[in-house]
């Protein structure tokens, strides 16, 4: 299972490449109007704001006064006279809730301001300058976590009999060290924003950066503990005013309400549903406002959306997908190949239409002992590709085409089949080994029973074989390190271990996605070799995804360069790098500095990738291309053979090579270094 | 050069120590170096070797233990003292991920101009100087209304670098500043310093693990070693007569893309693999 754990995590972690954040539909920044489309936000804004509004404009809407008493008519239900009915003096319901929401909704404004200045002043200082603030404030917070809120209530009450205000401090000062403790949390986390080191370097006081920028990224935080604080700090007022405290007694509040009604209990039953229900709806909208806030957050600054995981793959999509983009060709017809993937597309929910393609149409085959490398920029559907052939589609997406491996098709294969697949025949290495080892579990006990969940193989002889996994990953003092845990071990090592552990079904394929990217250039060529050693014994297959045209090089025997999830050079390695045949892989191999002139400005491609749902009809690279003509944007390019195994995506391919061959001198003086 | 006139920035012996709970590290040990005038110094070595302590000691992120660091000859932090802005008029930084560089729930104007708020520049002379400095950096004039999240990586790194460059400074730190971004857009930025340091005589204490644009941006390049200097000096020798076997071993580790080359590389290591592993069955 565990084997299988890292991949899907990753996948749904992931899921699609970022797409480059264009402009969205609504504006970033407004936090409230993203709010505004939240059903539930609104609902609770409305009646929240509807019952602070009745109240304070209780003298205006009460349709009797507070003490304004009907004889014969106590204790009566409902009616037309009395919309809420009345209480035992005969006074009308509904007008003593609006009198008497004003001290309790008052109260608990004063003891929300308390708490909340309060909290973000110590949690701002205490996250921002750490060191002895920190642990100064920390433990007053939880010195006023410890204290008896009520036995501290009750005695200034009784000091204080008049009025709840008095009361409201303590109680602000005590509500205070949740939102502290949160706030601090949340600074902490801004705090390490390189943002907070720009804006020291350009000379701003710590005063100034925790109000500039401190206190606007954490807004979101403080009003989501300001409904949290303030449902608290209703439910209190109420409560002390239940209890008889700081209430003169014709004055009504909603907590003496409760009380009176309490006691009629047995006469009148309903008298409890409006005096209790105002309690209820006013800490249940603020609740509810608290959670849209807190959503809305997510939406406005986590660049995500909160669409649901959808993992279904609805029947029509997939017709609709399946059509084939342009005429079934050879790259993905194989013979003796391990791997057949043809007309590969992956999508997910979004965009105007409702999907959002990330991969469109990729085709290529895999055999024995052959490396193929994915290469391009980020965007560009590559990783989407790479999870695709485990099966795995991207984060609440879905696929089409065709993967087989091994006379078994797994684009629709059953959760059993993907099992016999996964680890066992098909293994998987990610771009951060480290967060990909469970770190509750030492390397050797982590690998051994991978090897038990693949053969089923005794305890002891898992383990001798877990030994022998990390020897084969050349691994010097095997024992021992099987005895470490993943956060003792560096990323060189955790990347073997991770070699080691998709070794251990003894699979066919490797796919790895970015195996090196965060390793330095000096581990990285050990992994390389480690990797190229591996595949020399046993005649695995490697899916090599990487944007690194140096380790391509290395590496692959086939090239396949995508471009805003299409295909648009696929060949042998060797053709690739001295011919491309499209204008994308040539700029982007001489983008690399390596072949320029020390220096001088580098042959850059101007613009950026496309995101997903952005890409332009026709050629896509088009829009950036130096060959591009009118014809180029018209109709989509089909991927055509140009040399024997050598397809491109490309109608200019003879401007471009007229470009290059006119070229040719100054790239041998210049290539030689 | 540096006997006329004393160098722009220089740093002697600046030693860095963390402290945690009762361990102590040192990141930085004893480290001299120079950038003078127009220069391009490159600071390479792999991660955890302090090329990023060195940056952050010099810009004041972290507390120094030892040593010194003036700018034009003049103490770093006598330059501090003399008020808030001094230094930033002179010194500045990009950094590496141009995602956490900006604050998203600001305006790019906002962030840009945030360097002169501490000059105390009047508002107007600061808008003209915003909207120039984004045209100057490659975008539109009117990207300063535009929030953070809406531009991509290579533009946010731009923003980055026009924020940097809004107090006209001398020495620009460039800490990884390439290393978030993509190869055809990590093209434009190498484009946008060369022609920046040009145009407005900019130097660059440039942080990088990329070999390869070292060997294209960098005039000198010191290699770094769990803190320590291994080897400095003009970036043809380092990079292609290395003197010290970890610079030669960190430069045949720097992979080229030329299959040739690579392949070669890759079967020369695969075969030392195979060798070692035979001595020890």
């Amino acid at each position: 299972m565990s084997a299988i754990a890292p991949i899907e995590a990753e996948a749904v972690a992931r899921g699609p490449e970022p797409p480059v954040p264009g402009p969205p539909s609504g504006r970033p920044g407004g936090m409230l109007r993203v709010l505004l489309r939240k059903p539930l936000g609104v609902v609770a804004l409305i009646v929240l704001g509807g019952i602070v509004i009745a109240c304070a404009a209780a003298p205006l809407l009460a349709p009797y006064g507070p003490d304004a008493s009907s004889l014969g008519r106590e204790l009566a239900g409902p009616g037309p006279q009395h919309l809420l009915g009345t209480d035992e003096l005969g006074r009308d319901i509904l007008s003593r809730l609006l009198y008497g929401g004003r001290p309790t909704l008052l109260a608990a404004a004063e003891a929300t301001a308390i708490a909340l200045l309060l909290g973000t002043l110590l949690g701002t200082v205490s996250g921002y300058r750490r060191g002895l603030a920190d642990r100064a404030i920390s433990l007053w917070s939880d010195v006023l976590l410890t204290m008896p809120v009520l036995v501290v209530l009750i005695v200034v009450v009784s000091v204080f009999p008049a009025s709840l205000y008095p009361a409201m401090i303590p109680l602000g000062v005590m509500l205070s060290a949740p939102p502290t403790r949160v706030l601090r949390a949340v600074t902490l986390a801004v705090r390490e924003e390189l943002y907070i080191d720009a804006a020291r370097v350009s000379g701003l006081s710590h005063a100034q950066i925790v109000l500039r920028h401190v206190l606007p990224r954490i807004r979101g935080a403080i009003v989501v503990q300001a409904t949290l604080v303030g449902a608290v700090a209703v439910v209190m007022a109420s409560g002390l005013a239940f209890l008889g405290f700081g209430v003169q007694v014709p004055a009504p509040s909603w907590g003496s309400m409760v009380a009176e009604a309490a006691s009629y209990y047995q006469q009148q039953p309903w008298f409890l549903v409006p005096t209790g229900g105002a309690i209820a709806l006013t800490v249940l909208s603020l609740g509810l406002l608290g959670d849209a806030v807190r959503d809305a957050g997510v939406e406005v600054w986590g660049g995500a959306t909160t669409t649901p995981q959808r993992r279904t793959r609805p029947g029509a999509h997939l017709v609709a997908l399946n059509k084939p983009h342009e005429p079934q060709r050879d790259p993905g017809r194989g013979g003796g190949a391990l791997l057949v993937v043809s007309n590969l597309v992956a999508a997910v929910p979004g965009g105007e239409s409702g999907e959002l393609t990330l991969v469109d149409g990729i085709s290529f085959e895999l055999s024995a002992g052959r490396t193929l490398a994915i290469v391009g920029e980020s965007g560009c559907g590559k990783s989407v590709t790479a999870r695709a052939v485990l099966g795995a589609p991207p984060r609440g997406g879905w696929l089409a085409g065709s993967v087989r491996f091994g006379g078994l098709e797994l684009i629709g294969a059953s959760r059993g089949e993907l099992q016999t697949v996964r680890g066992r025949r098909i293994a998987f290495i990610g771009q951060e080994p480290t967060a990909s080892l469970d770190p509750t579990q030492s390397v050797g006990s982590g690998l051994a029973e991978l090897v038990r969940l693949y053969s089923g193989c005794p305890r002891a002889k898992a383990k001798r074989r877990a030994l022998e996994l990390l020897e084969q990953v050349r691994i010097n003092d095997p024992a021992r390190v099987a005895r470490l845990y993943p956060h003792q071990i560096s990323g060189g090592m955790a990347q073997r271990v991770m070699i080691a552990r998709a070794l251990a079904g003894q699979p066919e394929v490797l796919v790895a996605d970015e195996p090196t990217t965060a390793l330095d250039v000096t581990v990285q060529a050990d992994i390389l070799a480690l990797l190229r050693s591996l595949q020399l014994s046993t005649q695995i297959a490697i899916l090599l995804v990487t944007h690194d045209w140096g380790v391509v090089a290395g590496m692959a025997d086939e090239v396949l360069v995508m471009y805003a999830g299409q295909t648009v050079e696929q060949g042998p390695a060797e053709a690739v790098f001295h011919s491309p045949r499209h204008p994308y892989s040539d700029l982007l191999l001489r983008s690399n500095p390596y072949r320029a002139a020390p220096g001088m400005r580098l042959p850059a491609i101007p613009g950026t990738v496309p995101a997903p749902g952005r890409w332009p009809s026709g050629c896509r690279f088009a829009p950036r291309c130096p060959y591009a003509l009118e014809s180029c944007t018209a109709a989509p390019i089909p991927l055509l053979e140009t040399a024997k195994g050598h397809y491109s995506r490309c109608v200019r391919i003879d401007a471009l090579q007229a470009a290059r061959a006119a070229e040719a001198p100054t790239t041998e003086t210049t290539g030689g270094r | 050069m540096g006997a006329e006139k004393s160098p722009l920035l220089e740093v002697r012996d600046l030693s860095v120590t963390f402290r945690r709970g009762r361990h102590t590290f040192k990141a930085l040990n004893g480290v001299s170096l120079e950038v003078h005038h127009g220069e391009v110094v490159a600071v390479v070595g792999e991660s955890g070797a302090g090329k990023s302590t060195l940056g952050r000691a010099i810009l004041g992120l972290v507390a120094v233990s030892a040593g010194s660091i003036r700018l034009e000859g003049e103490d770093i932090d006598r330059i501090r003292r003399r008020g808030r802005g001094e230094l930033a008029r002179r010194l500045q930084a990009v950094f590496q991920d141009p995602y956490s560089s900006l604050n998203p729930v600001r305006r790019v104007r906002w962030a840009l101009a945030e360097p002169l708020l501490v000059q105390r520049l009047p508002r107007a002379e600061i808008l003209a100087k915003t909207s120039s400095m984004l045209v100057r950096v490659g975008l539109p004039a009117d990207a300063a209304e535009r929030y953070p999240r809406e531009f991509s990586g290579g533009q946010r790194q731009r923003i980055a670098i026009a924020r940097a460059l809004m107090t006209s400074p001398k020495l620009v730190i460039c800490d990884e500043a390439l290393s978030a971004l993509d190869l055809s857009v990590q093209a434009q930025i190498v484009n946008l310093l060369l022609d920046l340091r040009s145009e407005l005589g900019l130097s660059y204490l440039f942080i990088a693990h990329d070999l390869a644009v070292v060997r294209h941006l960098a005039d000198r390049v010191i290699v770094l070693r769990a803190g320590e200097i291994v080897e400095h000096g003009p970036v043809a020798q380092v990079c292609c007569a290395p003197m010290h076997p970890y610079t030669r071993a960190l430069m045949s580790a720097a992979p080229v893309p030329d299959p040739r080359i690579e392949q070669a590389r890759l079967s020369e290591r695969v075969a030392t693999l195979a060798k070692v592993s035979t001595a020890v069955l």
